[in-house]
């Protein structure tokens, strides 16, 4: 048995280089920019508009006063479905790893992120140190603006 | 599946209420604490340590977790190979039910139903509801699926299984939940594609019988969300589908798909559609998967059929002109249908076979179109899958092979006159390999080669049967390219050390009639023992959205010559060019297009096979929702020296031979005898 790892050899051919985006997860240069990536949950969407639970249920009895113990959202299942967005799956919605190749390299079962810790939609990038990850978009015909939302999970890049 | 085999082995989810009103869903109150829905039919949070199991080589513990959404423990579940099932003890009536639960971690899951009578069983997969938490958690839910809880031996069960079974997988369950939604519908017959739409909203005609299909896609977005998804894909067909051709010539057909979406009142309607779009872009390397693999036939074929020369029953019926004889290959021990190796399809539900099956493009899931609109054999490989599913009857031509004579006349065959199976004993059915006998020893009896990524693959080398040692005629026997560059790669070595027998051989016969491409390094193991190196044409991934290909042959030879450099060299200077290599192909896709491709022509190599290969010069990229819906979309084509592009362009074999039926109910092998007879006059 196999295992589907984006490591290999491109199947059924030689996929030339298109790897345009790149996410890497390191930090410490001194030009790395303000949203570079880190032990983090990227996503390259651009935003959707989540609703937050913020009053109880109608039916719901009188509770006790007390901290919050946990708040819910309700995301777009289907992600943020924006046809402008050039990246084959800017969401990371659809690149589950369960298939021979999809459209984030090096992606693995481990990089998966899910839920409110994910910007957009319901599935994002998770990154340790060191690891990278490259996704693939089509060129317009003019240049293209590239961007994604990151936060560290840590007190510094190196933890 | 295999996560069904361990249950009666676990605690059952418990009946807490029976009501029939419309679903809602568990909520939570100002601070975040859940409630069950009051309207759950069956509720459980795994309170006690009887929740804890084995099912293969998954197990399950109930754990303590501060972030319980229910209680104090969730269901913490390690995922390998085998599935994971939760039986659930549901209401003694009649009803229709979804399920809901909320995980943390990534895995595929679902609800199951089936009964000891064994012929009805219902398969629903869950997908996430959009409700998510601030502590990890992730809500799914299935389509609502109707039970008949006042059948004897009731079997529901929510199931769990990892994406991929390579990958071990780690979730946490809580808060599950069984919720009335929608009314019962008891079983339903209905006739071939169900023209007539006997079945309704929601369900598919298989097999003479109407299938709830709600469970097999995704839900249906909401109304805003069918227009971005339209939208979405229309676009991303129209940026990353990469055989030039096509996009001349079906994309258009694919968008007009996507189109009907719009209107669709329902999933299947909606996502049928989808992969209607999807099917008619007609490459080898774009094809859509819904969730279906648990939808077993209900009356299994064994038979394999492939175009042949059905020189032995013109007595019957004759040849239709322009439309290919149909044979069967070989058959498995049972389930036959009384069909037996020589035999001839003559016609499915009344219509020539090829006739027939072209018309489920738009319709069937098990439908998929290689890009050479001449290459048959994919058709012909699917027969058995589509007749099983859509057929009302076959016509037949049935044949002796100890007098080695045909009926004259034909028989036809209701399937409703076949006997059904139960779904959990439905056989392992032979490989349909398009190989009727082999010409080396150690074959597998199945015809199952593997691919080398799902099953593991058998590579069979040695000295061809009936040859003599003095004749030093080496044969091989493959169905995959998928080595990769590892040199520790078990098809890698594997080919490494046929090529390497290769050396000591006079005559090699190369049988890769059953081709599931893999990667160039591989296809290149058997190329450099036969060609010198060179650039046979450059792979061109599409990059660039508004790229729709060179303009004419000068344009696309501007571009061979500008990349070249950059492509691969296949072949090696230490090429045996004295030594004659056959080639046998049928079903040939991908990778195991280019080895054909860049084989012919060779010195001393000649193809041997019926028709071109699939003609899809690429690679792909795969896409899945949550694993309810899979799809694959081409995204490259490959450009000639000459300019041309060769998707669509299938390789046609040096030498055209078809297996002759009489062959067949001889025991002899048409185009293996073919092939070793060049191999013979070209012995140096």
């Amino acid at each position: 048995m196999k295992h589907s790892s984006m490591s290999r050899t491109p199947i059924f051919c030689c996929l030339p280089a298109l790897l345009l985006a790149l996410l890497v997860g390191a930090c410490g240069s001194e030009e790395t920019p303000t949203n570079a990536v880190i032990p983090a949950a990227t996503d390259a969407g651009s935003g959707d508009a989540a609703t937050t639970d913020a009053t109880p249920d109608a039916e719901q009895p009188p509770v006790e006063a007390g901290p919050p113990v946990r708040t819910v959202e309700t995301r777009p299942r289907f992600g943020t479905l924006d046809p402008g967005n050039l990246l084959l799956d800017g969401d990371f919605e659809l690149s589950g790893p369960d298939a021979l190749q999809y459209p984030w390299f090096q992606f693995t079962a481990a990089n998966v992120a899910l839920g409110m810790q994910c910007h957009s939609g319901l599935r994002c990038a998770h990154l340790e140190p060191g690891e990278l990850i490259a996704g693939v978009f089509m060129w317009p015909d003019g240049p293209v603006e590239a961007g994604f939302y990151a936060r560290i999970q840590g007190k510094s890049c190196d933890s | 599946m295999s996560f069904f085999r361990a249950l009666g082995t676990l605690t059952l989810l418990s009946v807490s209420a029976l009501a029939a009103t419309p679903a809602r869903a568990g909520s939570f109150d100002a601070r975040g604490f859940f409630s069950f829905d009051k309207q759950a039919v069956i509720t459980e949070s795994f309170e006690t340590s009887s929740w804890d199991g084995t099912a293969g080589d998954s197990s399950a513990v109930a754990k303590a977790s501060a972030h319980a959404l229910d209680g104090k423990r969730v269901l913490s579940v390690d995922l390998k190979t085998d599935g994971y099932p939760i039986a659930l003890l549901v209401p003694a009536g009649r009803g229709s039910y979804r399920l809901r639960y909320w995980v943390q971690g990534d895995c595929e899951g679902g609800l199951a139903v089936d009964y000891a009578e064994g012929t009805r069983s219902t398969t629903s997969r869950a997908f996430p509801t959009g409700r998510v938490t601030s502590d990890g958690w992730l809500e799914m839910e299935t389509e609502p699926v109707s039970v008949d809880g006042t059948a004897q031996g009731v079997n529901a069960r929510m199931f769990l299984s990892a994406y991929d079974a390579n990958t071990p997988t780690s979730v946490e369950v809580d808060a599950v939940e069984l919720v009335p939604d929608g009314s019962y519908e008891g079983p339903r017959t209905c006739v071939g594609l169900d023209e007539a739409d006997d079945c309704g909203p929601g369900r598919v005609c298989l097999g003479g019988e109407c299938r709830d299909a709600r469970g097999w896609y995704p839900p249906l977005p909401d109304t805003a969300e069918r227009t971005k998804v339209v939208a979405y894909w229309k676009q991303k067909l129209h940026d990353t589908f990469g055989p030039y051709a096509l996009r001349h010539t079906t994309l258009s057909s694919a968008e007009a798909s996507l189109d009907k979406m719009s209107t669709a009142s329902d999933n299947v309607d909606f996502w049928s559609r989808f992969t209607e779009a999807i099917r008619r872009l007609s490459d080898a390397h774009t094809y859509a998967r819904p969730a279906l693999s648990d939808v077993k036939p209900r009356r299994p074929l064994d038979a394999c059929f492939f175009e042949g020369d059905a020189d032995a029953s013109q007595n019957a019926t004759p040849s239709q002109s322009g439309l290919p004889d149909i044979l069967v290959s070989h058959t498995g021990p049972d389930h036959t249908w009384g069909l037996k190796q020589g035999d001839r399809l003559v016609a499915v539900d009344g219509e020539h076979p090829l006739t027939w099956a072209r018309k489920l493009i738009g319709t069937s899931p098990w439908y998929w179109e290689a890009d050479d609109p001449d290459q048959i054999a994919n058709i012909m490989s699917l027969l058995r899958d589509v007749i099983v599913r859509h057929a009302k009857s076959i016509t037949v031509v049935h044949c002796d092979a100890s007098q080695g004579t045909c009926d004259d006349k034909t028989d036809t065959i209701e399937l409703s006159s076949i006997k059904e199976v139960d779904a959990a004993d439905s056989p392992a059915l032979v490989g349909c390999d398009n190989r009727p006998f082999y010409e080396v020893a150690g074959a597998p009896a199945d015809h199952r080669f593997g691919n080398g990524f799902y099953d593991p693959a058998i590579i069979v080398e040695g000295q061809v049967l009936d040859t003599t040692n003095a004749e030093e005629i080496q044969g091989l026997i493959w169905n995959t390219l998928l080595g990769g560059t590892s040199q520790n790669d078990p098809v890698t070595q594997a080919l490494d050390s046929a090529v390497q027998a290769f050396q000591q051989a006079r005559g090699v016969l190369l049988d890769h009639r059953e081709g599931h491409g893999g990667d160039a390094p591989t296809a290149n193991i058997l190329i450099s023992f036969a060609r010198k190196p060179y650039t046979p044409f450059i792979g061109y991934v599409r990059t660039r959205a508004n790229d729709e290909g060179p303009s004419d042959a000068a344009a696309g030879a501007d571009l061979f010559n500008r990349y070249q450099s950059q492509n691969d060299v296949f072949g090696s200077n230490k090429a045996h060019t004295d030594v004659p290599v056959a080639l046998l192909t049928t079903w040939d896709v991908s990778a195991s297009d280019y080895l054909p491709k860049i084989m012919k022509g060779g010195p001393k190599v000649r193809l041997f096979g019926p028709g071109p290969s699939m003609g899809a010069f690429g690679t792909f990229m795969q896409y899945s929702e949550w694993g309810v819906l899979r799809w694959s979309i081409g995204i490259e084509d490959a450009i000639a020296p000459d300019g041309t592009t060769l998707c669509t362009h299938g390789v046609d074999p040096d030498v055209v031979v078809k297996p002759k039926q009489s062959d067949l109910l001889a025991g002899r092998d048409t185009v293996v005898q073919t092939a070793l007879a060049w191999v013979r006059t070209e012995l140096p």
